[in-house]
C-alpha cells in the first residue's frame, strides 16, 4: 500500500510540473519563436581588435542561397540570430569606424548554435572559417549535446554519390550508429522500437510498430544529424537516440540536376532529379526532388537463388521506389520575417519476395520468411491429425488447391507507402526571437500481399498515422541565455488487420504458443461425430469417439443448434493514443568558454479505449490502471561544454528520456463480434465435459458462454490480453565527450557513455499456479509488460577531415557493450523481445546478441581541381554473436534454475543449443551426461562467440569536366566480392559424435540443394534441413556480390 | 609540403581500400568446428546368447530365440555416437522368422534403415527391424538415434518392446507394455524426480531379444554403420560366438507381498544355470498413487535356488524433492523376473559409477560382461508377468 501511495505521489508531482511547463511555454510563446529540429542559431560577441572591448551597433548580416538574416550587436557587442535555416552562410560585420569584416562558409545545422566572435579592425579582413567550425566537424565547442551532423558534402562522401538514398549508410557512418544482426540500423544499441526518426521535426515512425516509415530511404535531404542518447529537452520519445534530417530548400540562383543510373550485373536502374529555386527577393522558394528506382535482389554469390540461400535477409527479389518531395517556402512581411512552409512527401516502396519463379526455379512453401509472416500451410493441414476434408468443411477458404501444388508459388509483395505533409508558420520577431507553429500528418500503412488471393490470411496491414501540432520558440535573453520552449500534441492511430483460417484452426486445436500449452480442443465441438477426423483425434486424446448426445466427444455445437464452421480469426489494432509533450531548456553561457544547458521535459499520453471490436471477460479495458492508459514521464536534461583551449573542449551530460511502447503491444485484439453466434451456447470443455475453466486474462476463470470460451482461445493464440498495462520505457544517459581540433581541418572526438534503460517493453509468461495433478507449473499467457532492463556502456569516436579539394572524409567507430535480461539470439531480440519466465525470475542478464561490439566506417574522398573525385567507403564490424551458450534458465520442479543448455533443457525462447545428452543415460538437468557437442566454439552464456569479422568496400570514381555541366561516375559495390552470412546454428543437423555432424534421422540436409542443382525441376521443399546445408551454421547470406553502377548527372 | 601531404593521403586512401580486400576475402564458413571426435573410435561390445520368454501370461506360450547384448561407448562410458545403424548377421543356418519386417524376414540378417535414407525413397520406406531410428548406445539397441530438437529430446528413454517378432503371437487384449523392460530404482538412479528429461522413463537393460529365430551355434557379426558426416558412413564391426544353443529354463513368475508401508518383498525360484536375477516391477497406477515407474531389484542367487529381494518403501516418484511410497493402495503392478548367466546388471551400470549398484570405480567403456568362470555368452530367461493389486 505504501508503495502504491508513493508512486501515486510521484505521478502527481510530474503532472504538477507539467502544468508549470505548460504555462511557461504559453508565456514564452507569446513573445518568442523557434522550432526545434529544423533551425539553428548564430551568435557571438564582436570585439575591437585592439582594445578587445565589445563593439555595439555592429550590423551582422547572414546571407545564404536560401535566405538572409540580420542582427545588430548590443552594447556589449553581443549578437544572436535565431531561427536560421540550415545552410552555408556568408556573414558580414559592418560598423562605423571599422572595416567590413567577412566570414565565409559558416554552416548552420538544426538545433545547433554557431559561435562567431570576430575582432574588428581598421583594416579590411576576411576571417573565413577560422572562428567557426563547420557543422560537420568532430570539434564543436559550441555544442552542449553530442550531436553529429552531416553536410551535403559528407553525405555524398559516405554514400558515394548524390541521389544515393541509402539512409542505413548514413546512420552507420556516424558514431553511435550501427547495424544490428538483422541489418536494421540502431542508435547506441537500442532496439528497433527504441529510437527516434524525425524528418523536418516530424516523427516518422509508425505508431503500430514504431519502425521507420521511410524504408531507410532518404530523398532531398539538406542535413542529417544523429544524436545518440537523449539530446536536449526539445527531443522526445527518442529512446536511445534520434535521427533528424531536413529537406533542401529552393535557392537563388536556382540549382538542379538530372541523373540516370544503371547497374550490372544485378539489375538497378534509377532516374532522379531535383530542382530548387527562389525569387531574387527570396520571398518564394521551392524545392522538388524525385527519385525512381528499380532494383533486382541478389544475396549470396552471383546466381544463387534466394530460396536456396534460405532467406531474403531483410529485402527482396525486387525492390521499386518512387519518392517525391516538394518543399515550398513563402516569406511574408516587409522584412520577410514571416515564413510559411508547405512540405509534402509521397514515397511508395514495393518489396517483392518472389518465392517462385526466381531464376526460373520453384519456390519453397517452408521458406523461413514464409513462416515469419505467419502462414504455414503444412502445420495447418496437419492440425492435430485432422484430415483435409474436415478442414475444408470448417474453413472452406483454405487453399487446398494451393497445397502440394507442383507449380511455382506466386510472388509475395509488400507495399510501403509513406505520405506526409507539414504546414508550418514561423516568424522572426527580431533577430533574437523566433517561433514556429506546425501542423503535420504522417500516414504509412503497409499492406502485405501474400501468395494466395483466396486466403484471407494472405493479406494483412500494419502501420498507422500520426497527426500533430507543434509549437516551438527560441529567445536569446541577454548575451548569456538562449531559452527554448515548446510543446507537441500528437494523435496516433495504429492500423493492424489480419485474418486467417489457419490461425483459427490453431487457436482451437490445443496447440501451443511460445511453448505454452493451450487447453481446449474445442475443434472437436465443431466436428460431426461421423467425420473421420473425430475418431482420429479422440483416439489421440484418449476420449470417447461419437456424438456429444451419446456421450462422445464430437458434435457438441451441432447438438446445440450450431452447424457452421469456425469463426474467422480477425485481428485488429483498436486503441488510439494521444501524446502531449512540453519542454523548456536554457543554454547558459557564463563565459565564452563555458556553456551549460538545463532543461525539463514532460511526455504524457492517453490511450483511447473505444473497444469497437468488443471483448469478453476481463479482457475489457476497464480492468486497466492509469499507468497503462495515462502515463506521464518527467525528464530532466542537463549538459555542459567547456572549451579549455582553442583546440580542446570537454562535454558532459545527464539526461532522462522516454520511449512510448509500440501500440502493437497494447492495442491488438481479436474481433469479439465474430463470436456472437455462440453467445447463448453454454461453455463446454471437451476434456472434462464441464464448462471450461481457462477463460480470462489469467486462463483460470470459468467461461461464461461458448462465445467467451472461443474468444479466449483466439485471444490466447494472438498473444494474451488485448490491452496490456505497458508503461513507456525510460532511459538515463550519462556521457562525456572530449574533442580536439588538429591542423589541416582535422578534428576528433571521443565519447564514453553509459545508458540505463528502465521498464523496457518485453513479453513474458508469469507463473500463476501449479497443476494439482502433474505438479507442473501453469504459466500465464505471454503478455506484454515492462520487465526488461538494459545497461549499455560504450565509446564512440569520430575523426573528420574537411577540405574542398584534396583529401577529406570521416572515420567513425563505435564500441558498445550492452546487457539486458533478454536471452540473446532469441526471436525478435531486437524488437519487442520475449523473456522466458525462468530467466526473468532468476534475474539473469546477458550480453545482447543483436549487436556487433565494434563497428567502424571510413568514408573518404580525394577531389582534384581538374574534376576528379575518388571516394572509397569502407565499413568494418567485428562480427555478431552467434553461439547458443552453455547455460540456460529452466523450471525444474517448479523452481527456476540456470542449468546446462542441452537438447533436453533448451531451447530457451528459440535459442539453440550445441550440447546433446546421451539418450541412454541422459543424467539430470542439473548434471547432464553430454555425449556429444556440435564442436563449435562455445561460451557459458549465449552470444559469447562472434561470427567472422566483416569488411565491405565500395568505391566511387567520378569525373566532372570543369568546363561542362556533366558528371560521369562509377560506383563499385562490394569491391572485393566479400559474401558474408548471418550465421545461426543449423537446426537440421545433429552431432554424431563431438564435431561430426550428420542429418537428423530421416532427413538429408543437402537433399534439396543437390536435387535442385542437378535437376532444376519443380520441387517442394521436403524438409527444413534441405534449406540449411550440412555445416553447423546456417548462413543466411545477406551480402550482394560485386556490382558496378554507372551514373551520369547533368546540372540544370 | 602541402603537395606531398596530398599525395601521401591519396596513396594511403587507395592502400586502405586495397588492404580491406586482402585481409578477409570471401567468408563463407562461420566459424570452424574446433573439436572433432572420431565416431569410429568407440568401444563396441557384442555378445549373443539364447532367450527364453514365458509369454503364457499374455495368451501365448514359451518362445525361444536369439538374445543380443551390445554397447558402443566412448571412454567416459557414455554412448559413443548419437546415431548408428546396426545390422546383425547370423552364421549359416540362422534365419529370421516370417513375423519380422519384410526386409529381414527369412534372411540371416536383422537390420535397421540407414539414417541417410532420403525421405520418401524406397530405402526409407523399407520395413526393417530397427527402422530408421534404431542405433547402438551405451547399453543396448534403442530407438533413439536422433535427437529431435523440436521436441526437446523426446527420444531419450525410449526402448523397444521385447522380444522382437513376438507381437503376432500375443493375445490381442494383452497389450505390449509388459514387454518393455527398463531399469529404475533402487538398482538404478531414480530418474523420476523431475530433474531428468520428462520423456525419460528408465534405463535400458542392455539386451535385445528376437523371438523364434533359429539358433545355430557359431559366429554372429554386428556391423554398425555410423555416419561420419552428413552423407558418409563408416562401419565398426564386432563378432560374438554362440557356443551352445541350449536355452535357459523357464523362469516362473515371481511372487510379491506388499509390506503395507509402501514397499514389499519379491520371492522367486531361480532356474538352473541362472547366475543373476533382475526383478522388474512396473506400476501402472490403477487407483493408486503412482503412474508408470519402473523398479528394478538385483539378486545373485545362483540357480537352482530361491531368491528374495525387497522393494524399499520410499523409492517412488520424487515430487519436488519428496519421494513417494514405492507402491500404495490401489496400485496395479506387474512383476517380472529376468534370469541371466552373464553380468546383465553390472554391465549395464558399469559404465557409470554414479549408479547405486555399480562396481566400477570409474567410468568405463568396457565393463566385464561375463562372470568369472561363467559362460561366455549372454543367455536370458524372462518370466511371465505376475500381476498384483496393492
Amino acid at each position: 500500500m505504501k508503495l502504491k501511495l508513493l508512486k501515486s505521489g510521484m505521478r502527481m508531482c510530474a503532472r504538477t510540473a507539467g502544468s508549470v511547463l505548460v504555462m511557461l511555454a504559453l508565456l514564452l510563446g507569446s513573445f518568442v519563436p523557434a522550432f526545434a529540429g529544423t533551425t539553428g542559431t548564430i551568435s557571438g560577441t564582436v570585439t575591437d581588435g585592439v582594445t578587445h572591448a565589445g563593439v555595439p551597433g555592429v550590423k551582422v548580416e547572414l546571407v545564404s542561397p536560401t535566405g538572409k538574416f540580420s542582427a545588430t550587436t548590443d552594447k556589449k557587442g553581443f549578437f544572436s540570430v535565431t531561427g536560421v535555416s540550415p545552410d552555408t552562410y556568408y556573414v558580414t560585420f559592418s560598423a562605423a569606424g571599422y572595416e567590413v569584416t567577412r566570414a565565409e562558409g559558416i554552416n548552420v545545422a538544426p538545433d545547433q548554435v554557431v559561435t562567431l566572435s570576430p575582432a574588428l579592425s581598421k583594416q579590411l579582413q576576411t576571417i573565413g572559417r577560422t572562428s567557426a567550425r563547420s557543422a560537420a566537424s568532430a570539434y564543436q565547442p559550441g555544442q552542449t549535446q553530442d550531436t553529429t551532423t552531416l553536410t551535403q558534402a559528407q553525405i555524398q562522401t559516405i554514400n558515394g554519390r548524390d541521389f544515393n538514398t541509402n539512409e542505413g549508410n548514413l546512420i552507420t557512418s556516424l558514431p553511435g550508429g550501427s547495424l544490428d544482426a538483422n541489418g536494421y540500423p540502431v542508435l547506441r544499441g537500442g532496439r528497433e522500437n527504441e529510437e527516434g526518426l524525425s524528418f523536418e521535426g516530424i516523427s516518422i515512425v509508425d505508431p503500430y510498430t514504431t519502425q521507420f516509415t521511410n524504408s531507410l530511404s532518404v530523398n532531398g535531404i539538406g542535413s542529417f544529424q544523429l544524436t545518440p542518447g537523449a539530446g536536449n529537452a526539445s527531443v522526445g520519445n527518442a529512446g536511445t537516440g534520434t535521427i533528424n534530417y531536413t529537406a533542401k530548400r529552393g535557392t537563388y540562383p536556382a540549382f538542379g540536376s538530372l541523373e540516370v543510373e544503371a547497374q550490372t550485373p544485378v539489375y538497378d536502374h534509377q532516374l532522379a532529379s531535383e530542382y530548387g529555386f527562389a525569387t531574387p527577393d527570396g520571398r518564394f522558394s521551392n524545392y522538388t526532388s524525385f527519385i525512381g528506382q528499380r532494383v533486382g535482389g541478389q544475396y549470396g554469390p552471383k546466381g544463387l537463388p534466394a530460396v536456396v540461400n534460405g532467406d531474403y535477409n531483410g529485402c527482396c527479389s525486387q525492390f521499386a521506389e518512387n519518392n517525391f518531395i516538394n518543399n515550398m517556402i513563402l516569406k511574408l512581411g516587409k522584412d520577410r520575417s514571416t515564413e510559411l512552409q508547405f512540405l509534402y512527401q509521397n514515397q511508395i516502396d514495393q518489396f517483392v519476395y518472389d518465392y517462385g519463379g526466381l531464376n526460373g526455379k520453384q519456390g519453397s512453401y517452408s521458406d523461413p520468411l514464409f513462416t515469419q509472416v505467419g502462414f504455414n500451410y503444412g502445420s495447418a493441414l496437419t492440425f492435430v491429425g485432422a484430415n483435409l476434408s474436415t478442414v475444408q468443411k470448417l474453413a472452406p477458404i483454405l487453399p487446398l488447391d494451393g497445397y502440394n501444388s507442383s507449380g511455382p508459388l506466386p510472388q509475395t509483395a509488400q507495399y510501403q507507402p509513406n505520405e506526409l505533409f507539414k504546414l508550418q508558420l514561423s516568424r522572426s520577431f527580431n533577430s533574437s526571437t523566433f517561433a514556429k507553429l506546425a501542423y503535420y500528418r504522417v500516414n504509412s500503412v503497409v499492406p502485405f500481399d501474400l501468395p494466395d488471393p483466396n486466403v484471407i490470411g494472405a493479406d494483412f496491414f500494419q502501420g498507422g498515422a500520426r497527426t500533430g501540432f507543434t509549437l516551438d520558440a527560441t529567445k536569446q535573453l541577454g548575451d548569456k541565455n538562449l531559452l527554448q520552449a515548446g510543446s507537441r500534441f500528437e494523435y496516433e492511430h495504429p492500423v493492424d488487420y489480419f485474418a486467417s483460417p489457419d490461425r483459427a484452426f490453431r487457436a482451437v486445436g490445443g496447440g501451443s504458443v511460445f511453448g505454452q500449452a493451450i487447453p481446449g480442443f474445442a475443434f472437436l465441438d465443431f466436428v460431426s461425430p461421423t467425420d473421420p477426423s473425430c475418431a482420429g483425434i479422440t483416439g489421440q486424446l484418449g476420449l470417447k469417439a461419437g456424438g456429444y448426445a451419446t456421450g462422445g466427444a464430437c458434435g457438441y455445437l451441432a447438438a446445440k443448434g450450431y452447424t457452421g464452421g469456425l469463426p474467422i480469426y480477425q485481428r485488429y489494432a483498436q486503441y488510439d493514443r494521444s501524446t502531449l509533450a512540453y519542454y523548456v531548456t536554457d543554454q547558459y553561457s557564463p563565459s565564452s568558454k563555458l556553456k551549460i544547458e538545463a532543461g525539463l521535459r514532460v511526455d504524457s499520453s492517453v490511450t483511447h479505449l473505444p473497444n469497437q471490436y468488443g471483448a469478453y471477460g476481463d479482457f475489457t479495458p476497464v480492468s486497466l490502471n492509469s499507468n497503462a492508459t495515462r502515463p506521464s514521464t518527467l525528464e530532466p536534461r542537463i549538459s555542459a561544454n567547456y572549451q579549455f583551449s582553442n583546440r580542446d573542449s570537454l562535454r558532459a551530460s545527464f539526461a532522462r528520456s522516454e520511449q512510448n511502447a509500440p501500440l502493437a503491444v497494447v492495442s491488438t485484439t481479436v474481433d469479439a463480434r465474430n463470436f456472437a453466434a455462440f453467445a447463448n451456447i453454454p461453455s463446454y470443455d471437451v476434456l472434462t465435459g464441464k464448462p471450461a475453466t481457462f477463460c480470462g486474462s489469467t486462463k483460470k476463470a470459468t467461461c461464461t458462454s461458448y462465445a467467451d470460451q472461443l474468444f479466449s482461445l483466439y485471444q490466447y493464440y494472438l498473444n494474451g490480453p488485448a490491452l496490456t498495462p505497458v508503461k513507456p520505457e525510460t532511459f538515463s544517459s550519462y556521457e562525456f565527450t572530449y574533442a580536439h581540433a588538429f591542423n589541416h581541418n582535422i578534428a576528433a572526438k571521443v565519447t564514453p557513455f553509459y545508458t540505463r534503460g528502465y521498464d523496457i517493453v518485453d513479453r513474458t509468461n508469469t507463473v500463476i499456479g501449479t497443476n494439482p495433478n502433474t505438479k507442473a507449473l501453469i504459466l500465464s499467457p505471454p503478455v506484454a509488460g515492462n520487465a526488461g532492463v538494459e545497461r549499455t556502456t560504450g565509446v564512440e569516436f569520430q575523426l573528420t577531415k574537411e577540405a574542398l579539394y584534396g583529401l577529406s572524409g570521416s572515420l567513425s567507430a563505435t564500441y558498445i557493450n550492452k546487457f539486458s535480461n533478454v536471452p540473446p539470439l532469441a526471436p525478435s531480440e531486437d524488437f519487442f523481445p520475449t523473456i522466458p519466465a525462468a530467466s526473468l525470475l532468476l534475474g539473469n542478464t546477458y550480453r545482447v546478441g543483436f549487436l556487433s561490439p565494434f563497428q567502424a566506417t571510413l568514408a573518404a574522398q580525394y577531389r582534384t581541381h581538374s574534376g576528379w573525385r575518388i571516394n572509397p567507403q569502407i565499413t568494418y564490424n567485428k562480427g555478431y554473436p552467434l553461439n547458443p551458450g552453455d547455460t540456460t534458465a529452466v523450471f525444474i520442479n517448479g523452481q527456476p534454475y540456470n542449468v546446462t543448455n542441452t537438447d533436453v533443457t533448451g531451447p530457451t525462447a528459440g535459442v539453440n543449443f550445441g550440447q546433446y545428452v546421451d539418450p541412454a543415460n541422459p543424467g539430470s538437468k542439473f548434471n547432464p551426461n553430454i555425449a556429444a557437442r556440435l564442436g563449435t566454439p562455445s561460451s557459458n552464456t549465449a552470444g559469447g562467440i562472434l561470427s567472422n569479422a566483416r569488411l565491405n568496400t565500395n568505391l566511387t570514381i567520378e569525373y566532372s569536366p570543369p568546363t561542362t555541366r556533366s558528371t560521369f561516375g562509377v560506383q563499385i559495390f562490394n569491391l572485393f566480392d566479400q559474401i558474408y552470412g548471418r550465421p545461426s546454428l543449423n537446426p537440421a543437423v545433429q552431432p554424431i559424435s563431438t564435431g561430426v555432424l550428420g542429418p537428423q534421422t530421416g532427413q538429408l540436409p543437402n537433399y534439396e540443394y543437390s536435387y535442385y542443382a542437378t535437376n532444376a525441376v519443380p520441387y517442394l521443399s521436403p524438409t527444413l534441413a534441405s534449406q540449411h546445408g550440412t555445416s553447423p551454421y546456417v548462413l543466411y547470406q545477406n551480402q550482394t556480390p560485386t556490382t558496378v553502377l554507372f551514373y551520369y548527372k547533368l546540372k540544370l | 609540403m602541402v603537395i606531398s601531404l596530398k599525395k601521401t593521403s591519396l596513396g594511403a586512401l587507395l592502400a586502405a581500400a586495397v588492404l580491406t580486400g586482402c585481409t578477409s576475402g570471401n567468408a563463407g564458413i562461420e566459424p570452424p568446428v574446433k573439436t572433432v571426435v572420431n565416431p569410429l573410435s568407440g568401444t563396441l561390445k557384442f555378445a549373443v546368447g539364447t532367450a527364453t520368454y514365458d509369454l503364457t501370461g499374455v495368451g501365448a506360450s514359451v518362445v525361444n530365440g536369439l538374445n543380443v547384448v551390445t554397447s558402443y561407448r566412448q571412454a567416459n562410458g557414455l554412448s559413443a555416437v548419437l546415431a548408428s545403424t546396426p545390422a546383425i548377421v547370423g552364421p549359416t543356418g540362422f534365419t529370421v522368422p516370417a513375423a519380422a519386417p519384410a526386409v529381414d524376414a527369412g534372411t540371416a540378417s536383422i537390420t535397421g534403415t540407414s539414417q541417410l535414407a532420403v525421405p520418401g525413397s524406397a530405402a526409407a520406406g523399407a520395413a526393417t527391424t530397427f527402422t530408421q531410428a534404431g542405433g547402438v548406445f551405451a547399453y543396448g539397441i534403442l530407438p533413439a538415434n536422433s535427437t529431435n530438437q523440436a521436441s526437446s529430446g523426446s527420444n531419450t528413454g525410449s526402448n523397444y518392446s521385447e522380444p522382437f517378432y513376438a507381437d503376432a503371437i500375443f493375445a490381442p487384449a494383452a497389450g505390449s507394455d509388459q514387454t518393455t523392460y527398463l531399469g529404475g530404482p533402487p538398482a538404478f538412479i531414480n530418474s523420476q524426480d523431475g530433474t531428468y528429461p520428462g520423456s525419460f522413463k528408465g534405463f535400458g537393460l542392455g539386451f535385445n531379444s528376437f523371438a523364434n529365430t533359429t539358433l545355430p551355434v557359431g559366429t554372429y557379426t554386428l556391423n554398425l554403420g555410423i555416419p561420419t558426416g552428413p552423407t558418409t558412413i563408416g562401419t565398426v564391426t564386432g563378432t560374438a560366438t554362440l557356443a551352445t544353443n541350449a536355452a535357459l529354463g523357464v523362469y516362473t513368475a515371481p511372487a510379491f507381498a506388499a509390506d503395507g508401508t509402501g514397499g514389499g518383498t519379491v520371492t522367486f525360484a531361480v532356474p538352473p544355470r541362472v547366475l543373476e536375477t533382475v526383478i522388474v516391477i512396473t506400476d501402472k497406477a490403477g487407483k493408486g498413487c503412482n503412474s508408470g515407474p519402473y523398479y528394478t531389484l538385483v539378486d545373485h542367487t545362483p540357480g537352482p535356488g530361491a531368491g528374495t529381494v525387497t522393494l524399499p518403501d520410499m523409492v517412488g516418484k520424487i515430487t519436488n524433492g519428496t519421494p513417494n511410497t514405492s507402491v500404495c493402495k490401489g496400485d496395479k503392478i506387474k512383476v517380472y523376473a529376468i534370469g541371466a548367466d552373464y553380468r546383465l546388471y553390472e554391465a549395464a551400470v558399469g559404465q557409470d559409477p554414479k549408479f547405486p549398484g555399480s562396481d566400477a570405480t570409474g567410468a568405463s567403456a568396457s565393463p566385464a560382461l561375463f562372470f568369472a568362470g561363467g559362460p561366455t555368452q549372454a543367455d536370458i530367461t524372462v518370466s511371465a508377468p505376475a500381476a498384483f493389486t496393492i
